[in-house]
């Protein structure tokens, strides 16, 4: 039911996201056709005009929206307005480097941050935990591109498509997450552990162990609700970590759609992060059920 | 091998050191041998210092056949097509190697020599030219003069907006009487034309024919008559060229030269010393120290060259106080040149004076550059009965040069009461705002052909849409770029061009800051591999196939 629910939302979202994009591009200054002409010596208004006319550019703005979405409910996202070559396949070629690389930001990130985050939490009174505690502020204000440079530097491969060659750069990309997560896993099992169903579970004897299973699972819960937002946040934020590793990716092609102006391509890969989003959200109403039983057939 | 190379090296440097010197004063362009000092030592490079006059070959053993070149590119370019694509990275991966001009103009000298075309000739009213015979498209089709005037057609199309184009206007019609002959009809002297076939690539008509030259596939996988042919190019990694084994001229040597996309120089950096990238285009100027001194890099090759660009601030003279010309000099004398080189640069830097190359007859290098000198520039100030004054700087988001630029101007100004305000825009924004002249003040970068014209730049017409984003109108400099593209004499049009620089100066609607000096490095594996303004050696480079790429 739910499920439905959300996937009727999907086409309705997509509409409002790529409307905004479009108009956002369109209220900035210079379009595709200024940034070609650039400053070449032969740029003439009139050049400059029929370059736009070329693109469709001096249509009204709701006609050149309405076309976009007709063509692309058909899977047709046109060409790139910068070198003519199909959206579909420059998509095509940078989503499973992006996606591949955010998969494994998001496993690192969560698989990393769940149990050290909920050591932390459990050991809080702990001098060390205290240390750990404040060295992650630490990992988290360090800048990315330096510490992708240092892995580089290591020895880290550039290029590799291959999962274990993204490793690195995947490691890169979740250690602010990771930070972040941790941070919050921490906090939530503290506050689990304040909770007055703790406080009866110990004085009714329940060992450590039992305890922190109970109030991990409920500590649990905020933190799932944040894998729906990192996985789209991965696959856009990896520009950096792109750009050092040599990955070429969805995000390093939608900051250069932006500078160039490259409508079309922008459009298609807004969808495809706003699909990744949508995904995301699906994914934690999925694990909230298996976290939490009570939440299961239920809408979160 | 190696110690008699540095022994050679050794020898050359002491030959040369002499030579060297005198080459501290510019040269005519067309002038002297290359000169050079080439430095080996074992703690470092052999640092190559090109002169004006061009950059030295190693000269070492017999070239060998094979072999792949790795090279780093900067910044990958959109399309390949030296009509519409201005970026230099796109005439430097395809002109001259895949694709192919009609005419060869020396990067340095300037001395223009036949090439697709194997005869031309230049009268009043007309220049001929005749095709080479025999040449071939990589895809096997003969080249014909229709491709020649399709190209040309393309090159003159108001609505293409070619690079080129304004150096056709002289040109009435073109007329191809058979398969080998062209013949453009010319209105007035066409002092231009000549350069530009240098640098206009011919376009194979049967594969553009019908198409819009932005969206043809063969802009993007081109086929041309180079002694390199097309591959492969993967997006955002490399782009791959192979020897054109049919080539008409002197075969390339290389096998292969793949183009390895790396935007980040500091990356690039880390894997030219990985071994990963046999040319290593810019030395980041960060690693300028480590590069000359770095034990590792022995037996590399580190070329010094100055491309032919230059930095420069653009005042919009339709703003209030920039009108007049006492405060433009003013701004130019506060704002502290040697400085800004030294920090943006790590000094590497030439002085330039006017739009012109220096070094070439139409530079006029009796002009110092203006000194910097806060006391005299507040006295002109103050004759332009200036006080106070705020000025918005339209800077480029992501350049660090320019921030850089905009950051030490701030201070500068700040010394004679100006308030700099920097606005950070990105590319697009900048292009409009400059367009529309909605700006007081902004950077740029021009690159400059030997042969030099600036009506597109300077004269008052091309303020409405056209290069003259300053909006600078002065009838003298308009008589002096009109007359300059109507004179066939070329040494009564570099006096012109020497007059027109001098007014520049004087008026000073750029201040002209600095040309930069790029350090260009490569393995030891690398041979006879020279940089240019137009491009590398690429078609008589050579490897070593023995030598490890480290």
């Amino acid at each position: 039911m739910r499920l439905a629910r959300r996937l009727m939302l999907v086409p309705a979202t997509l509409v409002g996201i790529t409307l905004v994009t479009f108009a956002l591009l369109h209220a900035l200054p210079g379009d595709a056709a200024t940034v070609q002409a650039g400053t070449s010596r032969g740029a003439s208004p009139e050049s400059i005009a029929a370059m736009r006319h070329d693109y469709g550019l001096d249509r009204p703005l709701l006609r050149q929206y309405g076309a976009w979405l007709a063509r692309s409910a058909r899977f047709d996202f046109g060409v790139s307005l910068v070198d003519g070559e199909p959206v579909r396949a420059k998509v095509a070629r940078a989503l499973p480097v992006s996606l591949s690389l955010a998969l494994l930001a998001t496993l690192l990130a969560f698989g990393v941050a769940i149990p050290l985050g909920a050591a932390l939490g459990y050991y809080d009174r702990r001098r060390w935990a205290r240390a750990s505690s404040a060295a992650l502020y630490g990992g988290y204000a360090l800048p990315a591109a330096a510490v992708a440079l240092l892995v580089l530097h290591a020895g880290a491969p550039w290029g590799a498509r291959t999962l274990v060659g993204m490793l690195p750069a995947a490691a890169c990309l979740a250690l602010a997450e990771t930070v972040k997560l941790a941070r919050y896993q921490r906090g939530a099992l503290l506050g689990e552990l304040a909770a007055d169903y703790v406080v009866t579970a110990r004085a009714k004897g329940h060992g450590a162990r039992g305890v922190v299973a109970h109030a991990l699972r409920n500590a649990l819960l905020p933190t799932v609700t944040l894998l729906g937002a990192e996985l789209p946040a991965l696959l856009s934020a990896g520009v950096i970590v792109e750009q050092v590793f040599g990955l070429h990716g969805i995000g390093m092609m939608a900051f250069d759609a932006v500078l160039t102006r490259d409508v079309p391509l922008l459009l298609a890969i807004t969808t495809v992060a706003a699909v990744a989003t949508l995904a995301g959200v699906l994914l934690a109403d999925l694990a909230y059920g298996l976290v939490d039983p009570r939440l299961r057939g239920r809408s979160a | 091998m190696a110690m008699l190379a540095r022994a050679l090296g050794a020898l050359l440097f002491v030959a040369f050191t002499p030579a060297c010197k005198r080459v501290a004063k510019p040269v005519a362009a067309d002038g002297g041998a290359v000169v050079v000092a080439n430095v080996t030592r074992p703690d470092g490079p052999t640092i190559v210092q090109c002169a004006p006059t061009g950059c030295p070959g190693d000269g070492a053993a017999p070239p060998r056949d094979g072999g792949e070149l790795v090279v780093h590119v900067e910044a990958e370019p959109a399309i390949l097509c030296d009509l519409v694509e201005h970026d230099a990275w796109s005439r430097w991966i395809a002109e001259n190697e895949i694709m192919e001009t009609l005419l060869y103009q020396d990067p340095w000298s300037g001395k223009i020599t036949p090439r697709l075309a194997a005869t031309f000739e230049l009268t009043a009213d007309a220049l001929t030219l005749h095709l080479r015979a025999g040449v071939k498209w990589h895809d096997g089709k003969p080249l014909t003069a229709a491709d020649v005037a399709y190209t040309i057609g393309r090159a003159r199309d108001p609505a293409v907006g070619a690079d080129q184009r304004s150096d056709f206007e002289p040109v009435s019609t073109v007329e191809t009487p058979d398969a080998a002959t062209i013949v453009l009809k010319l209105t007035r002297p066409a002092p231009f034309l000549k350069q530009a076939l240098a640098h206009l690539s011919i376009l194979p008509e049967h594969l553009y024919q019908g198409k819009d030259v932005r969206r043809a596939d063969a802009s993007r996988a081109p086929v041309g008559t180079g002694p390199f042919k097309f591959v492969s190019w993967h997006r955002g990694e490399e782009l791959i060229m192979e020897r054109n084994a049919d080539y008409w001229g002197e075969k390339a040597h290389l096998a292969r030269v793949r183009f390895k996309f790396v935007r980040d120089r500091e990356v690039a950096w880390e894997l030219y010393h990985r071994g990963d990238l046999d040319l290593l285009w810019q030395v980041p100027s960060s690693h300028f120290e480590d590069a000359r001194n770095d034990p590792k890099l022995s037996g590399h090759r580190l070329l010094a060259w100055t491309p032919r660009a230059y930095f420069f601030v653009v005042w919009n003279t339709e703003r209030g106080r920039l009108a007049d010309r006492r405060v433009r000099r003013a701004l130019t004398m506060l704002l502290d040149r040697p400085r800004f080189n030294q920090v943006a640069f790590s000094g590497h830097a030439r002085d330039i004076t006017g739009p012109y190359v220096p070094g070439t007859p139409s530079y006029d290098a009796t002009l110092p550059p203006l000194p910097v000198d806060a006391a005299a520039a507040k006295k002109l100030l103050d004759e332009a009965g200036v006080k106070t004054m705020k000025l918005t700087f339209l800077a480029s988001a992501g350049s660090r040069t320019v921030e850089q630029l905009a950051t030490l101007m701030k201070e500068d100004f700040a010394k004679a009461g100006i308030t700099v305000e920097i606005a950070t825009v990105d590319f697009a924004v900048q292009l409009d705002r400059l367009r529309h002249h909605a700006f007081d003040a902004s950077a740029l970068q021009w690159t400059m052909l030997l042969e030099q014209d600036n009506f597109t730049l300077f004269h008052s017409s091309q303020a409405a849409g056209g290069q003259n984003y300053g909006s600078w109108k002065s009838p003298e400099a308009d008589a002096l770029l009109d007359q300059i593209r109507a004179t066939g004499d070329d040494d009564a049009r570099h006096a012109l061009d020497r007059k027109l620089h001098r007014l520049v100066y004087d008026e000073q609607p750029y201040s002209f800051i600095s040309m930069r000096e790029v350090e260009t490095l490569m393995q030891r594996r690398v041979h006879a591999l020279v940089p240019s303004q137009d491009g590398f050696s690429f078609a008589r480079a050579w490897v070593d196939p023995d030598a490890a790429a480290k």
